[in-house]
């Protein structure tokens, strides 16, 4: 079918931001497409964004009126021991996830695109983390990581003692890293597998006419063209990771001794528990700077691993 | 492509291992929506209950109003889900198909908004929807699910795969954007509207957080504030809890499989280029 | 400065408004603006139709039974009120009542307890009840516990009308005590026999390796929480004229190095790692792992749903040349600024905070009610379980709690618990964790007072 050879040839799947010259008379049809979103933009984003920018350079204990302070909360933002502990705990998370679910989503991601006896069943299965509510999760992975529990059960005949998980500064933060994982890891496999879906069976089928091994074939086929999915997962993961909060209220409740309390939860804590919202607002800012770096690091070094056809 | 034997019983070996890993949570709340308190909370965890206590569903539906936290979740997650798989469409064919001055600082500027934590812009919304008299209304809470900037990047990228040939001959059959919208792009990005749906279904669904800022009344709880009420300072009635979680979890494993076969035939689309 | 402020509610909702409210509103349905009801009341209570609401955390079935009937009665003795009551989870208590009074819409009436009394009173949220109180000869102050009433008094300023109190005691399971040799608690706070070497005595004797393991299985103590022992030792966590922290005194050091020891070196008190996944202090207590443990009269309300478990009550113990300390919680309900009318509130804070209501307190929910004659009647003391209910009502005398001023909270779980907790876990001495937590308590005094 014409659709197929066309896809190979003309289409740049995942490609980002590729102006293919500039045609204005496209303008008002845009702003047709574009007026909900940009409605939705302004209203929802916009405004609420740009007053969290004028609270930035402001004090207020949302009782008082706010009252204009300068760049003071950032100075102080520079010197606050809570916030390079915070960002080195947000940054610990951040790795360790992106990592762990990288590598286990593009595995679940190969095995469920296999069109397999029950794959319909399997898909649900995997699906099923996603959508088990968190208390749940937390009671069941409490048990879990508990002394007498499964995981501790499996390392004993490798001759390690117990780990007692969730009250050791030091291990907390890996157990919290696995149960999100195992909780987000289907977000990733989706994308992914969407992404696996838009590789044309062809290229398999001619690199096997060409002798290539299966092995051969995921580096030089699967790898290659699935990584803008893998970018695009990879840019909004770390976006999403960078601001995670609920996962880690519910698990450890940033504890022990604050092993796990990640940026976005010590802002939420100085906004409404301390009530100084200028300050969580500049810190805000500091963190929505640092994801920004992030994502543009990635864009530049995109060029190097990213390849679009 | 071809499986031989016994990679596929191999291959069915690993997924199957893959799933029991990742099933028991689950397997444990239907277990514990079925145990007493006392089962529940006992240690070693009990997986299967001395007698299955089926009147916690029924507490769960009479005591904690399932049934209507229900029928609110749908109204609000499907109109929700709906209005942001129009909204984010369209918006993702303007950035992917349309040519027009500061294209890309607005998609950029989309991209950016996904970056600021919620909860230093959450006063300055709650402010918005109360100056509007919009409290304690559906409104309220289907509004802010209508429109995702990460909905619109990941719609993008799946209009991207789309040819720009087969615009082209909509083109010369005398259609415009709008017929290029519906009668091509949406029919050829099913898994990204597929995927989309789910992720918007499922955090639409599981938030509280907005809820209990906006929602005061009972009758317009949405399932997670009903099934917050199980939930004490001192004591959590934990089986009554699961027992409001598998209900639930039934919509979404729904919509789930629903939404699947959209990436199903995505994968018979594929089949259909040789 | 004051040119450069700006009112918070203004600029909210000039801001609010340019971004197309009206649009909004357009879409909405046809809903009574909330903002006229806020229309000037005046002094004098109308017979205009009023809606009022009482804002509550916990969202349990039977606290929200409670509350509507408080609404319904409300309605009942004034027609033109429409009264109704507004629940949200605990956890998001703080957010919800900010969020309204940030938008100008406080409730109005709030829940308060020591944990937000000090906070919404030092941002000066709420009304002095006082006034209220003195121009209204229905009510009196005087059927309430007076100790409560003092404690919630500062500088001629009372903001919480009492509903409940949660006096903190040892729940013991009496068959491990039997298993043990050891006789029932007494009931008396004064008696010093009970005191920190015979409570620690008894917490040895308790604590048992039953299979022989050499792992504990049952431990004679847990104290989820340690204030109660700083105070019963003679400290507390701010200095006498609260400018500092008040940790480093040989009173609080020797309770804090006490309570440490009871798990690092007498181990008859679980370290967190030794109960990992176990649940709480009272999944522990109910599974007969723990003996005994330290908790408000909650605890009650749990632990009478467990069939088959034999136990009872006892005071905390007192510490060496200590008087008897009766650490409790109470909690009430207050009027925040900015009502639409502070008449209407008091109204409803009367009957929220009432005889009938005090009742309930004793009966559903199970907390010691505010009101004296209501606690020793046969609604709270006359219940049968747990059999010495007297030992929650005789702490009154003794009664103290934490510190009232508006950092409170900030100072205990950001300065305080973290390193508490590292020492607990041993691993830091008290003396490093006390140290560290000190310039931190400091410092956030200093900001307040400066103030």
């Amino acid at each position: 079918m014409a659709t197929g050879q066309k896809a190979q040839t003309i289409s740049a799947p995942w490609s980002i931001l590729r102006p293919k010259g500039r045609r204005h008379k496209d303008l008002y049809v845009a702003l047709l497409f574009l007026a909900p979103s940009l409605l939705g933009l302004f209203l929802l984003q916009v405004l609420p964004i740009g007053t969290a920018l004028v609270l930035g350079v402001s004090e207020w204990n949302i009782i008082d009126p706010i009252k204009f302070v300068g760049l003071s909360n950032f100075v102080e933002v520079a010197t606050d021991a809570t916030f390079y502990h915070t960002l080195e705990n947000t940054l610990y998370l951040t790795v360790g996830l992106e990592v762990l679910n990288t590598l286990l989503g593009l595995c679940a991601a190969l095995l469920l695109k296999n069109a397999m006896r029950g794959i319909d069943l399997y898909r649900t299965i995997y699906f099923l983390p996603l959508i088990t509510t968190w208390a749940a999760v937390a009671i069941a992975w409490r048990y879990m990581y508990s002394l007498e529990g499964p995981i501790n059960a499996l390392l004993g005949p490798l001759g390690i003692d117990p780990i007692p998980w969730l009250s050791r500064p030091e291990w907390a933060m890996p157990a919290v890293i696995i149960t999100i994982t195992w909780k987000t890891l289907s977000w990733k496999t989706i994308i992914l597998l969407a992404g696996l879906q838009s590789i044309p069976n062809e290229f398999y089928e001619a690199s096997s006419i060409d002798g290539a091994s299966r092995w051969q074939q995921f580096w030089k086929i699967t790898l290659p063209l699935l990584s803008p999915a893998m970018f695009f997962a990879l840019i909004i993961g770390i976006i999403n990771t960078l601001q995670l909060f609920d996962p880690i209220f519910i698990m450890t409740d940033g504890g022990p001794a604050d092993s796990t309390r990640t940026l976005s939860y010590y802002i939420y804590t100085r906004g409404f528990q301390n009530l100084r919202m200028g300050y969580a607002a500049a810190l805000s800012w500091v963190l929505f700077a640092i994801i920004l770096l992030f994502t543009l690091i990635q864009w530049v070094l995109q060029k190097r691993w990213v390849f679009y056809q | 492509m071809k499986l031989r034997r016994r990679e596929t019983v191999s291959l069915q070996l690993v997924t199957a291992l893959g799933a029991a890993a990742l099933l028991f949570p689950f397997l444990w709340m239907i277990s514990a929506s079925l145990q007493t308190l006392q089962e529940v909370e006992a240690f070693p965890p009990i997986w299967i209950p001395e007698v299955p206590q089926w009147t916690n569903y029924v507490e769960a539906v009479v005591n904690y109003n399932i049934g209507r936290a229900l029928l609110n979740s749908a109204i609000v997650t499907t109109v929700s889900v709906v209005g942001q798989l129009t909204v984010c469409s369209l918006g993702a064919y303007a950035f992917s198909r349309l040519r027009f001055p500061g294209r890309d600082a607005i998609f950029l500027l989309f991209l950016a908004t996904m970056m600021i934590p919620h909860y230093v812009t959450i006063i300055p919304l709650y402010t918005m929807v109360w100056s509007a008299g919009l409290i304690d209304t559906y409104t309220a809470l289907i509004f802010p699910g209508l429109f995702s900037p990460f909905g619109t990047f990941l719609l993008r990228q799946f209009f991207n795969q789309i040819p720009i040939s087969l615009d082209e001959a909509t083109l010369i059959d005398g259609g415009n954007h709008w017929h290029i919208y519906l009668y091509v792009i949406m029919p050829l990005s099913r898994a990204g509207l597929g995927a989309l749906g789910i992720f918007s279904f499922l955090g639409i669904w599981n938030t509280l957080f907005w809820p209990v800022l906006v929602i005061n009344s009972k009758e317009l709880f949405t399932l997670p504030l009903a099934l917050a009420m199980a939930q004490g300072q001192f004591i959590t009635l934990i089986h009554i809890q699961m027992a409001g979680s598998v209900i639930a979890c039934v919509p979404v494993i729904l919509v789930f499989l629903m939404l699947q076969k959209q990436f199903i035939s995505s994968i018979a689309l594929s089949g259909m280029k040789q | 400065m004051a040119d450069q402020s700006l009112s918070r509610r203004r600029f909210l909702q000039s801001s609010a408004l340019v971004a197309g409210g009206a649009l909004m509103a357009a879409c909405a349905p046809v809903a009574g603006d909330p903002g006229t009801a806020a229309a000037d009341e005046g002094d004098s209570m109308s017979e205009e139709p009023v809606e009022l609401v009482a804002q509550y955390w916990g969202t349990r079935p039977e606290f929200i039974e409670d509350r509507e009937i408080l609404a319904q009665r409300m309605t009942e003795k004034f027609p033109n009120v429409t009264a109704s009551q507004n629940s949200v989870p605990g956890g998001q208590y703080g957010e919800k009542v900010l969020t309204a009074i940030a938008a100008g819409t406080p409730p109005d009436t709030m829940q308060l307890n020591h944990r937000w009394e000090p906070f919404f009173r030092g941002q000066e949220a709420l009304l002095n009840v006082i006034p209220f109180a003195d121009a209204d000869a229905e009510f009196t102050f005087d059927v309430f516990y007076p100790r409560i009433i003092e404690l919630g008094t500062t500088e001629g300023q009372l903001v919480t009308v009492p509903r409940g109190w949660n006096p903190f005691v040892i729940y013991y399971n009496r068959a491990l005590f039997r298993e043990a040799g050891l006789d029932d608690l007494t009931t008396s706070w004064e008696n010093d026999t009970w005191n920190w070497d015979s409570f620690l005595e008894t917490a040895q004797a308790l604590t048992a390796d039953s299979d022989g393991d050499g792992r504990t299985d049952v431990y004679g103590m847990f104290f989820p929480y340690w204030y109660p022992f700083l105070r019963l030792g003679g400290g507390d966590v701010l200095s006498d004229d609260q400018q500092s922290s008040g940790l480093g005194s040989p009173e609080a050091l020797a309770a804090l190095q006490w309570l440490a020891d009871l798990r690092l070196t007498h181990g008859v008190s679980p370290t967190p790692a030794e109960i990992e996944g176990l649940g709480s202090a009272q999944d522990l207590f109910t599974a007969g792992r723990v003996a005994m443990f330290t908790a408000g009269a909650w605890g009650i309300g749990a632990l009478t749903r467990v069939e088959g478990l034999d136990w009872d009550v006892g005071p905390l113990p007192r510490a060496a040349g200590q008087p008897p300390v009766g650490y409790t919680q109470y909690y009430g309900h207050g009027i925040p600024k900015g009502t639409q009318s502070a008449e209407w509130s008091w109204e409803y804070l009367k009957i929220i905070s009432d005889e009938e209501s005090n009742i309930t307190v004793a009966q559903t929910i199970g907390d010691v009610p505010a009101m004296r004659h209501i606690a020793e009647s046969e609604h709270f003391a006359g219940l049968p379980k747990p059999p010495t209910r007297q030992v929650f009502i005789d702490s009154a005398p003794h009664m103290q709690v934490w510190p009232t001023i508006a950092p409170i909270t900030e100072i205990m779980s950001r300065a305080i618990t973290p390193e508490l907790n590292l020492a607990f876990l041993g691993e830091k001495s008290v003396e490093d964790a006390v140290a560290a937590a000190g310039p931190q308590v400091d410092e956030i005094l200093a900001t307040f007072w400066g103030n």
